[in-house]
């Protein structure tokens, strides 16, 4: 069965009419993890918050887009707003601005765990110790009293997904959620959803740009340049032989860093 | 020429520049221009309407209400920019100092700003006013005292941006001197920002003068300043009410028009701020500033 | 917290000390020499060089500059200004009504900015680029152009003299209020409100609100959320406009002869009654700095980043 489709997407600016993202379908099964990759400004972004109708004010979109053989794009913007959470979670680049610096962090834990179940304040900490055990946060008291900007990157990235973890969405889209971390960071981070992916029956959009993650957790590869997809399928498919120049070019740019890296690191590594 | 060229495609911008240099050369050669002395008393003319001779009219002494309205530029804004002048150009010397060489000098400097800003300029005004006595001249050298702290801190901080930029620290690894540096590399870029916060002012600070002269610590009679002439016409304001309309709203297009033109120069120096999202972002560096010149006092 | 209130009010006491200092500095720079100015103001005929010797005798004057300071500034802080050279009562007997009229103006204006301030700022920011947010933009933007004695002359006019609806001037019941604090209000509100839209704007674009919209959260939840983010802006303001209306309401209380600190100071001004200038200036500024601290200790609990010092 189908758990997403994304048909004909076409997000543009309403002021000066440019196109962001043309003409995109794509599908997600049910436990699937499809990557979508490209440079800075390929429209991957705006592609995700698309599915969530999230994209600023200035964007507009028009296309289907089914999740388990529901019309979200018809759908009331207060029925959306029940989806959000709780069918599709979104999880972002930088976890230092994503809670409401001035509230302590459990503030939106519990706000948004409220708002979908209904929990109290007890339950909501209940359910939170436990799925924050899961992403390896240790004293998760702790952690629920303080404040954003005490905590690091890393472990406000692994809070978002611990409330994912609790929502039990049926998807969750994860915007270059390792970008803004550091090496150490972002190996516990990719661990995460590895894990994710082995225990829970959740299906991940996973955006990056980075082509070693995505060939570790992904399934299903998208690659976008300048707002189109250029090509998709499977992720082995793609890496062993990829068809469109772009996806080439992408895989052996990555290539020569890498090896360009280990050339270095060769080099000056007394052995 | 940039900034005029993004500034012509701003229509109230250039409206208001243009407003501001006529305003300026009638001001300076007021003389020629009035028809009438703007001081010649007749009292037959006393509240006289408009005519031809007097197209706005006459005040309680049967003066020329246009031709003092003329005059009235000098003091009422001429004036007032020498003073801004004079307390920008301290405050930028200041500022470079203190945001350049940072360390002690700085730590100084900005102990005396917190200390200068501490004190409300209304209320500095008139205590100089009460030492030096009534008059034009010491208002404006009450607020050139005050005001140079609050430009100082500013333009230091733009400085302070600037120095650490990749060319400036090249120019003093090469050995450049430090004043050569000041002017080729730093002067340059902060002059925008000088400019803005400069042009912004300006309104404010004819509502304040205006304000002092309202009060009657400023010029003295019979010379003519628009904030005076509103103090004059207010005695007689319950039976002749129109006498309050042309100084009024004199000062209300004047200062408009230096308001429209520093949000326009704001944005022609700074053209990214059209776009509007980052806009906000560097907006919020300029109106932080804003914030603290709260003595906009009128 | 403690910590930081501390800390700040350290900070405060030099800051307290060099404005006192500076108060006396400039009273004492008055070309005039104080004692001649005092037998003046008291209308003495023919003053001599002995009554000159002995007013100074008598008020201290001949003392050491730095011992006539710390003497003042004892005096200061036990309310006693000394006496005013014109009316020869104590300076604080003056003062205090006076300063409690101007007060009772201030704050009361100052809720009026604030809650003007931020229901048309975050009006604004919601409605941004519509019409309402474009019109009352224009609007409070040209307020800002007005000359308060001007508007306060016309509104007087209008509604005191034309409508007679409210009291031309005096300090008399609530009705009184209205105008001035009205003219206040005017002038601030678009300066501030500003301030408000562009917090809330800024806010509206952050990370939070997009994944508070991606929690589901509902609208009203996440606009408390932008709120309270941007609000710290309106705290600062309100504690800013408290000292700064208290330094400028001298014209409009001359406008509205307001029985306040503005016409006690203007009339010391035109007498040269410099105990009272004095005790004005040292006033105005001592609160201008506490309300400073004021506003930083407020944001400091409602921003949680300032505290810890970042």
């Amino acid at each position: 069965m189908k758990l997403l489709e994304v048909k004909h997407l076409k997000v543009w600016e309403v002021q000066t009419g440019n196109v962001i993202v043309h003409d995109t379908s794509f599908t997600l099964e049910q436990g699937q993890c499809l990557a979508i990759v490209g440079e800075s400004g390929s429209g991957k972004s705006v592609t995700s918050r698309a599915i969530m109708r999230l994209n600023n004010k200035n964007l507009q979109q028009t296309g289907e887009i089914f999740l388990k053989n529901e019309a979200l794009h018809l759908l009331s913007e207060k029925h959306m707003q029940r989806k959000r959470g709780k069918n599709l979670c979104m999880i972002l680049q930088n976890g230092m601005t994503a809670f409401d610096p001035s509230c302590l962090i459990k503030v939106h834990l519990y706000e948004t765990l409220h708002t979908h179940f209904g929990w109290s304040e007890n339950e909501s900490e209940q359910a939170l110790m436990q799925v924050m055990e899961k992403v390896n946060l240790k004293n998760p008291q702790e952690i629920l009293h303080k404040y954003p900007h005490q905590l690091s990157g890393g472990m406000l990235q692994r809070m978002m997904i611990a409330l994912a973890l609790a929502l039990e969405p049926d998807i969750m889209i994860a915007d270059e959620p390792t970008t803004a971390l550091d090496t150490i960071s972002q190996y516990e981070v990719v661990q995460q959803f590895i894990n994710i992916r082995q225990q829970m029956n959740c299906a991940i959009i996973f955006i990056s740009h980075d082509l070693g993650v995505v060939r570790k957790i992904a399934d299903k590869v998208l690659v976008m340049k300048d707002g189109e997809v250029v090509e998709q399928g499977d992720v082995q498919a793609i890496f062993a032989n990829p068809q469109h120049d772009y996806t080439k070019y992408l895989i052996a740019t990555r290539g020569a860093i890498n090896d360009h890296f280990k050339k270095v690191m060769g080099e000056n590594v007394p052995c | 020429m940039n900034v005029l060229k993004n500034l012509s495609q701003d229509k109230l911008g250039i409206t208001s520049l243009i407003f501001i240099v006529v305003l300026t050369f009638v001001g300076i050669f007021a003389p020629l221009i009035a028809p009438n002395d703007p001081i010649a008393v007749n009292m037959q003319l006393r509240y006289a309407s408009p005519s031809w001779e007097y197209l706005l009219g006459n005040d309680h002494l049967g003066r020329c209400i246009l031709s003092r309205m003329l005059y009235g530029i000098q003091p009422s804004v001429l004036w007032v920019f020498v003073a801004l002048a004079a307390s920008v150009s301290i405050g930028a010397i200041v500022g470079f100092i203190a945001g350049y060489f940072r360390g002690n000098v700085d730590a100084v400097i900005m102990r005396i700003c917190d200390v200068m800003l501490s004190f409300p300029v209304y209320v500095i005004a008139i205590a100089i006013v009460a030492i030096l006595g009534v008059g034009l001249g010491n208002i404006l050298i009450a607020f050139v005292l005050m005001k140079w702290a609050w430009f100082a801190r500013i333009i230091r901080t733009s400085v302070m941006q600037y120095v650490e930029l990749d060319y400036v620290k090249y120019a003093q690894a090469i050995g450049m001197s430090h004043p050569s540096i000041i002017v080729k590399h730093i002067l340059p870029v902060t002059f925008s920002d000088i400019a803005v916060v400069a042009s912004s002012s300006m309104g404010s600070m004819i509502l304040q003068i205006s304000g002092l002269s309202f009060l009657g610590l400023g010029i003295k009679a019979p010379n003519a300043e628009w904030g005076m002439m509103l103090s004059e016409a207010r005695e007689v304001m319950f039976t002749r009410p129109e006498l309050m309309i042309a100084p009024g709203v004199a000062i209300v297009m004047v200062v408009l028009a230096f308001n429209f033109l520093s949000d326009s120069l704001q944005v022609a120096l700074h053209p990214q701020l059209r776009q509007s999202n980052q806009s906000q972002q560097k907006l919020k560096w300029f109106k932080a500033p804003a914030q603290h010149e709260k003595e906009v006092v009128k | 917290m403690g910590i930081y209130i501390m800390k700040r009010m350290l900070i405060t006491l030099p800051l307290l000390l060099a404005v006192s200092f500076l108060t006396f500095v400039l009273i004492s720079f008055s070309p005039m020499e104080p004692a001649e100015v005092v037998l003046r103001a008291q209308e003495v005929p023919v003053i001599t060089e002995e009554l000159i010797e002995q007013t100074n005798e008598k008020l201290g004057f001949n003392k050491p500059f730095i011992v006539q300071y710390f003497h003042w500034l004892i005096a200061c802080l036990q309310l006693d200004f000394g006496q005013s050279y014109v009316k020869n009562a104590p300076v604080w007997s003056l003062m205090g009504p006076a300063f409690m009229n101007t007060f009772k103006l201030t704050v009361i204006s100052s809720f009026v900015i604030i809650a003007f301030s931020v229901l048309f700022g975050v009006l604004c920011a919601l409605n941004e680029r519509t019409a309402v947010d474009r019109l009352l933009r224009a609007l409070l933007f040209g307020f800002t152009a007005v000359p308060a004695y001007w508007l306060g002359a016309i509104f007087i006019f209008v509604f005191s003299v034309k409508l007679d609806l409210l009291p031309t001037s005096g300090m008399d019941g609530a009705k009184s209020y209205i105008l001035p604090v009205t003219v206040i209000a005017l002038g601030y509100i678009g300066l501030y409100f500003r301030n408000i839209r562009s917090a809330m704007l800024n806010n509206l674009n952050e990370d939070y609100v997009l994944y508070g919209r991606a929690s589901g959260l509902p609208e009203n939840k996440i606009t408390m959320h932008i709120l309270r983010n941007s609000l710290q802006v309106a705290i600062s303001i309100f504690c800013m406009a408290i000292p700064i209306i208290l330094g400028g309401t001298v014209v409009i209380e001359n406008v509205f002869a307001w029985p306040g600190l503005g016409s006690l100071s203007i009339s010391a001004i035109l007498s040269r009654d410099f105990p009272v200038i004095q005790a004005y200036v040292l006033i105005v500024a001592v609160a201008f700095v506490v309300f400073n601290m004021m506003s930083d200790i407020l944001n400091a609990t409602f921003n949680p980043r300032i505290r810890d010092g970042n």
